[in-house]
């Protein structure tokens, strides 16, 4: 019988594919690391504390290699890029739009969110409070998108204008709409293309767009030091697992006058806003405020009002919280992912006179750490 | 363990096929049992218990048939009680409970038990050399060793195919010689089945379990589709599974029977399952069907024999009405196509195409039964709207794919790729294939719970 002819011989085929998947094994298990940089999490260390009563030694050691195996980055690119080839766009973790990394649409329930919001407006009582939702990203760049996938966004948009219609919100036309006349002409990208945050801009239109509603003077881009930071690739690029992007750049504004910025759980005492070396880490977005925290104060003596208000936030008031240093002697922000104590807790300690909700629609929509501290 | 784990390809797997080959003849055997238990006990090592329960039992159980002065067929009768004892307490003892809270109002307050891994794959296994040893077809196997690799042999342990003893006795006595062209072989039809696994079932399941969690945004057009991807999951999940079997074994040097033959293209619901799953098949028709007298009875008896195989076929996919229901529903329709269509001279000179496609309709509505989502029929038929923007979105996301494993499950197979594809085939196959479980993990193999 005629042999068929192979490329590689049989035995350097066999023994050779044998063994490096073998030494891809050993190296998962011996090379390993803690930290995965571009996924923006820790990774699987080796099973401990089994017992028969409890075995989890095979889920715990497929975690493991799976989360070690060398050249993970690579393996999960280029499925990512296979999943694009083959159609499945919009089945990645961030969508792919363009040069942009895309948070899939918002989705949950109108009734919910409503529910939520009368709870905190509840919660507010006679402090004068005020609520600022941006949308996500997408919305933003529907004009270029496919008919269906803009299709699935107007359903975003359908339910952000269903929960924002409470006169207290800030109303989102305001936010990026060309108004600012007297300003200096800003770049049109209102969010980076590699995170779901809003840029500077995003965050400095919305905040004309409060002061409006808030019946205060903004203040000038000029009156604030402004700084740049580069190259940034955020959370939806990182969640897509697609290889390439066109990298953003963080822009920041430090206020020119006297602040005082604390975290007690953490240490914290600054007399700065921005954290320039955090630009070069893993999640750049930390150059705001040094990332999230539970519980954080920022003193202005120098602010228009003596006033103290109170912010609770998701990381969308990261960037934003800056410009408000303009009108309020103190800011508390409290962010419900990561603090102790509830809401309640947080006004009754900090004897506020104004109250600011700032959530993304998704946090607000769906956040359940939210509705715990609300309670 | 399961084959398309990182803990089984990246390392059980190419030490143990490495180790087989470098090990002298007479420590083969050992070595692969010694793997075999420690390919089993690695998801529990307490279901190891029950392993060598049916293996101590199935081979003392032979051993006393041989005495001349017991009464075989009761000595047979409670090594078959002994051995589905486990298998009913495990797999049906939730079921009974239910189904008699249901007929009774009475519910008996007992927690079932976790499903040990292919239980009824190796129970099946033990039944057939039992019965196979009473009816005098093969020797019993005076070797704990080698009786305990046959039913323990980790490729085809956990999830078939169901391997009679007569077909593996010869092998386990007197292994054949493996050369490295025999492991290359079966390393690459072990990558076939990998590949079926991860990269379309794996996918198809992911279609269909984003159409089945909303029917009300999948509409018409995502349930028939989600079905569809439904069949191509169960699909390309079981026979990839039988692949790897397969493969392994012959990378071992050992030949167990096909399970499948690409069943999508039948002709006829009887050739579908003399094409689907068929070890089982096999099993059932010798041990069940054949002893209730088979086709040698008058009409009625011989219908009331095939519904009797197909309830219990039913029942053996899995502890509910609904796979019960299933298997009555092919009993039925196989019954009307044998009396009614097949040797008739209209279905035979219907189209092939139009008789492959009406098989797969009724195979596919199968399905739908065998999935347990009463919701499916409404959708089916419209009820829940014709589809969501959402829905459609996901729809066109996995569009095509489900083209490609249509195209795989009823066109003719190629007969030969051309040689730079081919060569590149293995290796793009294997990347792919440890990039998709480096992405999204591994998925449950569909017959596991079986």
């Amino acid at each position: 019988m005629k042999e068929k002819k192979h490329f590689l011989p049989d035995r350097l085929a066999v023994y050779g594919g044998l063994g490096l998947l073998l030494v891809l094994g050993l190296c998962a298990l011996l090379l390993r690391q803690d930290f995965s940089a571009w996924e923006r999490r820790s990774l699987t260390g080796l099973p401990q504390n089994l017992s028969l009563n409890n075995w989890t030694l095979n889920e715990d050691l497929e975690d493991e290699l799976s989360d070690q195996v060398p050249g993970r980055r690579y393996l999960v690119n280029l499925y990512a890029e296979a999943q694009v080839l083959t159609g499945r766009a919009q089945q990645l973790e961030a969508w792919p739009q363009g040069d942009s990394f895309l948070e899939p649409p918002v989705s949950g329930s109108a009734e919910q969110a409503k529910r939520r919001v009368s709870q905190m407006k509840e919660l507010a009582g006679e402090i004068p409070c005020l609520f600022l939702v941006p949308p996500s990203g997408g919305i933003r760049r529907m004009n270029g998108m496919p008919a269906l996938v803009r299709i699935v966004y107007a359903e975003e948009e359908e339910l952000y204008e269903a929960v924002t219609q409470d006169e207290r919100f800030v109303p989102v036309s305001l936010f990026f709409s060309a108004m600012l006349s007297s300003e200096p002409p800003l770049p049109d990208q209102l969010y980076y293309r590699t995170d779901h945050h809003w840029t500077l801009e995003g965050a400095y239109r919305a905040y004309r767009a409060f002061c409006k509603k808030a019946g205060l003077e903004p203040a000038s881009l000029s009156d604030f030091t402004l700084t740049e930071y580069q190259p940034f690739l955020g959370t939806t690029y990182s969640r897509s697992g697609l290889p390439f992007a066109k990298a953003d750049t963080i822009r920041c504004a430090e206020p020119a006058w006297p602040v005082r910025l604390s975290v007690p759980a953490e240490g914290i005492e600054t007399d700065h806003l921005i954290f320039p070396e955090e630009a070069q880490t893993y999640d750049g977005y930390a150059v705001y405020l040094k990332g999230n925290h539970g519980l954080l104060e920022i003193r202005s003596p120098e602010a228009e009002t003596g006033e103290t208000l109170v912010v609770f936030k998701d990381s969308f008031a990261n960037c934003f919280l800056p410009f408000l240093t303009k009108h309020y002697a103190r800011i508390i922000a409290a962010d419900a992912r990561y603090m102790e104590g509830s809401f309640r807790d947080v006004l009754e300690s900090a004897g506020a006179d104004r109250i600011l909700y700032l959530y993304s629609l998704d946090s607000l929509v769906n956040d359940t750490a939210i509705t715990r501290k609300l309670r | 363990m399961v084959f398309c784990s990182f803990t089984f390809l990246l390392l059980f797997m190419p030490l143990v096929l490495l180790l087989h080959r470098a090990l002298p003849e007479q420590a083969k055997r050992p070595f692969l049992f010694a793997a075999s238990l420690l390919f089993y006990g690695w998801g529990n090592p307490v279901w190891l218990l029950l392993l060598i329960y049916v293996m101590a039992l199935d081979y003392a159980g032979a051993l006393l048939m041989e005495k001349p002065r017991l009464h075989r067929k009761g000595v047979l009768a409670g090594l078959i009680v002994l051995n589905l004892l486990p298998l009913f307490y495990f797999k049906y003892s939730g079921f009974f409970r239910d189904s008699w809270a249901s007929l009774t109002g009475v519910y008996l307050n007992f927690t079932p038990p976790l499903l040990p891994a292919g239980i009824s794959f190796f129970t099946f296994q033990g039944l057939s050399y039992l019965i196979d040893v009473y009816r005098g077809k093969v020797r019993v196997q005076r070797s704990f060793l080698l009786f305990g690799l046959y039913l323990s042999l980790f490729p085809q342990l956990v999830a078939g195919p169901i391997v009679r003893y007569a077909d593996l006795e010869e092998q386990l006595i007197a292994p054949p010689r493996v050369t490295d062209a025999d492991m290359r072989a079966g390393l690459r039809r072990f990558l076939i089945g990998l590949s079926k696994k991860v990269l379309l079932a794996d996918v198809m399941g992911q279609y269909w379990g984003k159409m089945n969690g909303s029917f009300q945004s999948a509409g018409a057009l995502g349930a028939w589709l989600g079905l569809m991807a439904f069949s191509f999951q169960i699909f390309f999940d079981f026979s990839g599974y039988s692949d790897m079997a397969l493969g392994l074994g012959k990378a071992m040097g050992f030949t167990f029977c096909e399970n499948f033959d690409r069943p999508y293209r039948s002709l006829s619901l009887t050739e579908f399952w003399r094409r689907w799953h068929m070890s089982l098949t096999g099993w059932f028709k010798e041990y069940v069907y054949i002893p209730l007298g088979g086709s040698h009875v008058s009409a009625w008896r011989r219908d009331l024999n095939v519904m009797i195989v197909w309830g219990l076929t039913g029942l053996w996919h899995g502890a509910g009405w609904h796979f019960v229901l299933w298997g009555l529903y092919f009993g039925v329709l196989l019954i009307l196509e044998k009396r009614f269509l097949l040797g008739r001279t209209g279905f035979e000179k219907l189209p092939s195409w139009l008789r492959q496609a009406l098989t797969y309709l009724i195979v596919l509505l199968g399905w739908g039964i065998f999935s347990g989502k009463g919701e499916l029929w409404g959708a089916l038929i419209g009820l829940k709207g014709f589809c969501t923007p959402s829905g459609l979105l996901t729809t066109l996301n996995f569009l095509p794919m489900l083209l490609l494993c249509a195209a795989l499950s009823f066109l003719p197979a190629l007969k030969r790729l051309p040689s730079p594809v081919r060569r590149l085939a293995t290796p793009a196959l294997a990347v792919l294939c440890l990039a998709a479980l480096a992405s999204q993990g591994y998925a449950p193999f569909v017959y596991f719970q079986f």
